[in-house]
């Protein structure tokens, strides 16, 4: 690891650090071996995650969402360097922000922006897998929303897949913020729109036999 | 001339990032990399292919990180920079694309580890031009070629957009 | 209280018998006899034939139980049945028997989850006191965590259950049912050696397993005959895999709730390799696993008459009339009334 960067989050699988990189800062997640995988599954996985959530970082970012930009893949030692985004997690924004508390015009705002940025995820068939208001930022210097943390992200084309996505993100928003109102402009296909109704309805799972 | 760190590879020294123009022996230059000269140990890029520093820098890491792991993909870590500029994996590509061509008349010289007034010495005696400040990249960039190469949507003409697509493209390449 | 506890919701015919004293929280196990449908090595069982079994064993199961717990029939305040979820006809033969009982008897009746059951005993059998629970066993694979009032479940399997998988792999090998398949399994995975990449398949804080599953078949099929594998090595591979697949989910699980403990419950939850590595995990979050033994991992009467018991205390009752079977019957459903 970069001799001065900083320990900003530890989680089940990564650490996140923040570093000078080549005259920027970077944000490093570095995920870590588990010691009770066995030591060949544990490197494999290892590595097809990074390497997975990097693709889907870049494919993103590429296709027009706002996402941190990629600057470094390193899978000998499974770590990932991207962008440093300056800006509001949306999560704080709206337990903390008296703007968007009461102000339903920003709200609306807010939603209209998570459901492009969205659309555009899932038109490129990636899965974000993690969608939670703790995964969503503004930016500060053009107040785009950016999306983190590719962490869980992976590429599928069914609508059952992207449905499921969606309705993650509603609950974590239900959960969280009660009053929230719904996603907006997320425009896609009819297919998805209907799944996420059944999605709904179900609760996400199947009912299953003992 | 500037001289740079790389954070994650600090033992493997300083980078130095040099950039001329009026280049009047581009042939020569590279003639003589063709035939492996030993003596020209730096990486030369056409400057028509550059777009900010962070872009050479982002590729000089990449190129340092395969050297250290032994993975080198052409010979050496000057000519693993040309080639980790570009992103595709075909080589002869990367290197015609990126590398200077005969009728090269502004170039941008990364070396890597030594010391940066030694190197700005020893490229005089090689390169036949003037040597300008490294912030003048975009007096000598060719944006269409640029979001050729690296496949940018004709609608960004944003150039901070279009650099953050460039790192991109660069570094999604170890893992492609 | 006492209460007296039917369970037969898949092949494990199961009669307990608990006491609750309501004054010092003490529980007492005063029976937990079980009788169980083993069938021939290469083959399952099925739903008709375990019902027969049931049938078969219940009433000399429930003198047994009755003649070891030492108490009177006027002793019994509730007799509890598991209401599913589970295999119908295997379910609907018990519940027949505890509906005549209670009637017989003139006692109440309560139908309980069986998910519940196996937390409910899980949770007293080890003191874990708000764990994240792994349920694991032939028909089911849930992450489950507790908050106001329900057993939420928090990820899951999106096809077969993780001892399904086990068993029916056991089922290609020939491996014998007797004590039970996913316990031969385990001593055969104890001798293998090499690791052999499987799939790995985990969404989040889901899991499936039938993809695995296919896939290990046709590995079996294809290497085991020219020895460039043994079977040793393939249950030691197909339990490395499914095992940090389920370890993985439940410490996402953990770190979502921020909770450091773990409780390890059903048939699945035996398995010493799946504690071990279980163990492995919390131990880097510096927290603590909790299992039982195979009394009450597998499927038993005495979690149903704990589970019923508990709810029973609330001054729940199924009327007789409602006191039906369901093969579907969710771990979210259940109102959990007796906890805070």
């Amino acid at each position: 690891m970069i001799e001065s960067a900083i320990l900003i989050k530890q989680g089940a699988e990564a650490r996140i650090y923040t570093a000078p990189f080549l005259t920027r800062t970077a944000i490093i997640k570095e995920r870590f071996s588990k010691t009770y995988r066995h030591p060949t599954l544990d490197k494999k996985l290892t590595a097809r995650r990074v390497t997975q959530e990097a693709r889907c970082l870049f494919k993103c970012r590429k296709s027009g969402v706002d996402t941190p930009v990629l600057y470094f893949v390193n899978t000998e030692n499974s770590t990932i360097c991207m962008e440093f985004i300056q800006g509001m997690i949306i999560k704080d924004l709206l337990i903390s922000d008296n703007e968007y508390i009461q102000n339903k015009e920003k709200q609306d705002e807010l939603a209209e922006k998570i459901g492009i940025a969205l659309a555009k995820v899932h038109a490129v068939d990636v899965i974000h897998g993690d969608l939670t208001t703790s995964n969503l930022m503004l930016r500060e210097s053009n107040q785009s929303l950016v999306i983190i943390d590719f962490g869980l992200s992976y590429v599928s084309s069914l609508p059952e897949d992207k449905a499921v996505d969606l309705y993650v993100l509603e609950k974590a928003f239900l959960s969280t913020h009660p009053n929230s109102e719904e996603m907006k402009n997320y425009k896609a296909s009819q297919g998805i729109l209907s799944k996420l109704a059944e999605v709904r309805l179900r609760g996400r799972k199947r009912s299953m036999v003992g | 001339m500037q001289s740079f760190t790389l954070e994650p590879f600090p033992t493997r020294g300083q980078i130095h990032i040099l950039l001329y123009k009026n280049v009047s022996n581009a042939a020569e230059l590279r003639k003589r990399l063709l035939s492996h000269d030993q003596e020209l140990s730096y990486a030369f890029i056409d400057a028509k292919m550059v777009l900010d520093k962070f872009q050479l820098l982002v590729a000089t890491n990449d190129a340092v990180q395969h050297e250290l792991n032994s993975s080198l993909k052409t010979h050496n870590v000057h000519s693993e920079i040309v080639y980790s500029l570009s992103p595709t994996t075909n080589i002869s590509e990367s290197l015609r694309r990126f590398g200077i061509s005969d009728s090269s008349t502004s170039i941008v010289v990364v070396k890597v580890g030594g010391n940066s007034e030694e190197a700005r010495s020893h490229l005089s005696t090689l390169i036949h031009g003037e040597e300008c400040d490294i912030k003048d990249f975009s007096n000598f960039v060719d944006i269409s070629r640029i979001k050729k190469y690296y496949k940018i949507d004709d609608k960004i003409n944003d150039q901070n957009e279009m650099l953050d697509i460039i790192v991109g493209s660069i570094a999604i390449k170890s893992v492609s | 209280m006492i209460a007296i506890g039917l369970e037969g919701s898949a092949n494990k015919l199961g009669i307990g018998i608990i006491e609750h004293n309501t004054e010092t929280g003490v529980v007492k196990i005063l029976a937990n006899i079980r009788h169980t449908h083993v069938t021939p090595p290469g083959t399952g069982f099925l739903p008709r034939d375990t019902a027969v079994h049931h049938r078969e064993y219940i009433i000399p199961v429930i003198k047994e139980a009755l003649k070891t717990s030492n108490i009177k029939i006027k002793d019994v305040d509730v007799i509890c049945y598991t209401k599913g979820p589970g295999m119908g006809a295997p379910l609907v033969s018990v519940a027949i028997v505890a509906r005549t009982l209670a009637l017989l008897w003139n006692k109440p009746i309560v139908g309980v989850n069986h998910c519940i059951g196996h937390i409910e005993m899980g949770r007293e059998i080890t003191g874990a006191d708000n764990p994240v629970v792994l349920y694991v066993s032939g028909g089911n694979t849930q992450v489950i965590a507790y908050s106001e009032h329900r057993y939420r479940i928090f990820g899951e399997t999106l096809d077969i259950a993780v001892g399904n998988c086990l068993d029916r792999f056991a089922r290609i090998l020939n491996l014998p049912n007797d004590p039970s398949p996913g316990y031969n399994i385990e001593q055969y995975a104890k001798k293998g050696k090499k690791f052999i990449e499987l799939p790995y398949t985990v969404k989040g804080m889901d899991v499936s397993f039938s993809g695995i599953l296919s896939n290990i078949e046709t590995i079996a099929n294809d290497q085991l005959s020219n020895n460039q594998c043994t079977p040793e090595d393939l249950c030691f591979s197909l339990q490395e895999t499914v095992f940090a697949m389920l370890v993985e989910i439940t410490e996402r699980a953990m770190a979502h709730i921020g909770s450091k403990e773990v409780l390890i419950v059903g048939g699945v939850g035996c398995n010493l390799r799946l504690q071990e590595m279980m163990a492995q995990m919390v131990e880097q979050r510096d927290g603590k696993v909790f299992a039982t033994d195979e009394r009450f991992c597998i499927d038993n009467g005495i979690m149903i008459a704990h589970a019923g018991l508990l709810a029973y205390r609330t001054g729940f009752v199924t009327p007789l009339e409602k006191s039906t079977c369901t093969q579907r019957f969710r771990t979210d459903e259940v109102y959990v009334a007796w906890r805070d």
